[in-house]
């Protein structure tokens, strides 16, 4: 052995215990990983559809297309619209944003999303919406719609489809099919840019897909 | 292969590299235990994810070796090269020898190897010899002695920031 390779040799006690002692930290089951990889399976899954509309446009739209989940967390004038299935959608416009357009803040927290969810429908007054405000998580989708207390749906990847339509009451008019949306394009938030659509563009493009979306996989 | 048999070769997998992935968590996260538990895990998740494009162009120790420097890499922004390293102060020649080495030093100028010469290094602090190197890494061992020599005199240097 060289003295040059000598060198090390000052260390090696000191490295050697380092090790040890990590190993012993690092003794995470082989359980412990396999529901890392089970939630990173789930994610990897998962397609959410998050379209922001005013709350009345919220439940009017989800009156209109029958989608069932739905939550709020963008904020009091600008709840947020879920609806979740592990499927994509194919030539629907929705966009996907980049992880540095996404914003969380605007989100709430959680306990807010659960606040809103809970309140918006009670203060519309829709039975029926009411009955379908539920905030979604990967679990619900499985398990059950319409547990005592469910975990609000948070965005957790960049790769989300995004669909922000901003020109609320048209949207509603639009979904209740009480107004030709005129057709223009429209940018909010930075985050996507949509093409406010004709009735049967906005059926085709967004209510039809939403649809399909809310309702496979259950 | 079902998903059943996946986790099998997976715990099999984990099980028989838990070493490498380790030392990997200790080069990187030495100092910060919770940083190293998720450095664990992030590693181990990417072993699952990439497990099946293992092509056994290299040994799977050194595939694995790679696929955890390059994570932990990813994970910590750790910058891996740097032209220039100025460890624990510039000390004169003279007293960087007598000065007590420290080990702090050592770890960041091992960070600083290129991922087959960190495999190498960690292996010979641990005392493997070069015959067991050899065996996991698939190279000769007049080869890796050739080399460690070389990354010997590299870790020198470094560390009196030279």
């Amino acid at each position: 052995m060289t003295e040059e390779t000598n060198f090390l040799d000052d260390y090696k006690q000191q490295w050697q215990q380092d090790g040890k002692e990590l190993e012993r930290f690092l003794d995470i089951p082989l359980a412990t990983l396999h529901e890392n990889i089970a939630r990173h399976e789930r994610q990897r899954h998962r397609r959410v559809v998050w379209v922001s509309l005013s709350a009345a446009a919220c439940l009017a739209f989800a009156v209109t297309t029958g989608i069932r989940y739905l939550t709020s967390g963008a904020g009091d004038s600008d709840p947020v619209l879920v609806a979740e299935s592990r499927t994509t959608i194919p030539g629907s416009g929705i966009n996907t944003p980049t992880a540095t357009s996404w914003q969380p803040s605007q989100e709430g927290t959680a306990a807010s999303q659960r606040a809103k969810a809970r309140t918006i429908p009670q203060a519309m007054g829709s039975k029926s919406a009411a009955m379908d405000v539920t905030p979604m998580t990967e679990e619900d989708s499985s398990v059950d719609e319409h547990r005592a207390d469910p975990k609000p749906t948070m965005p957790a990847e960049s790769a989300m489809p995004v669909i922000d339509a901003n020109a609320i009451e048209t949207t509603r008019l639009v979904a209740m099919g009480e107004k030709k949306a005129p057709a223009r394009e429209v940018e909010t938030n930075g985050l996507v840019k949509i093409v406010q659509p004709s009735r049967n563009t906005f059926r085709e493009a967004i209510v039809e897909p939403l649809l399909a979306l809310a309702t496979s996989d259950m | 292969m079902s998903e059943k048999e996946k986790y099998k070769r997976y715990d099999q997998l984990i099980t028989r590299n838990k070493g490498l992935i380790v030392k990997v968590c200790q080069i990187y996260c030495r100092q910060d235990r919770e940083q190293a538990r998720d450095l664990y895990q992030d590693i181990a998740l990417e072993l699952w994810t990439h497990m099946d494009s293992f092509k056994k162009e290299s040994s799977e120790a050194t595939w694995i070796w790679h696929l955890a420097v390059n994570t932990a890499i990813d994970k910590l922004r750790v910058t891996q090269r740097r032209p220039v390293l100025v460890l624990g102060g510039q000390l004169p020649e003279q007293d960087a020898e007598e000065h007590p080495r420290r080990i702090d030093d050592l770890y960041e100028a091992i960070a600083h190897l290129s991922v087959d010469d960190q495999e190498l290094v960690a292996a010979r602090l641990d005392d493997y010899s070069y015959q067991e190197i050899a065996l996991r890494t698939g190279q000769s061992e007049g080869a890796l002695r050739v080399r460690y020599s070389r990354i010997v005199k590299q870790l020198r240097q470094m560390m009196k920031g030279k």
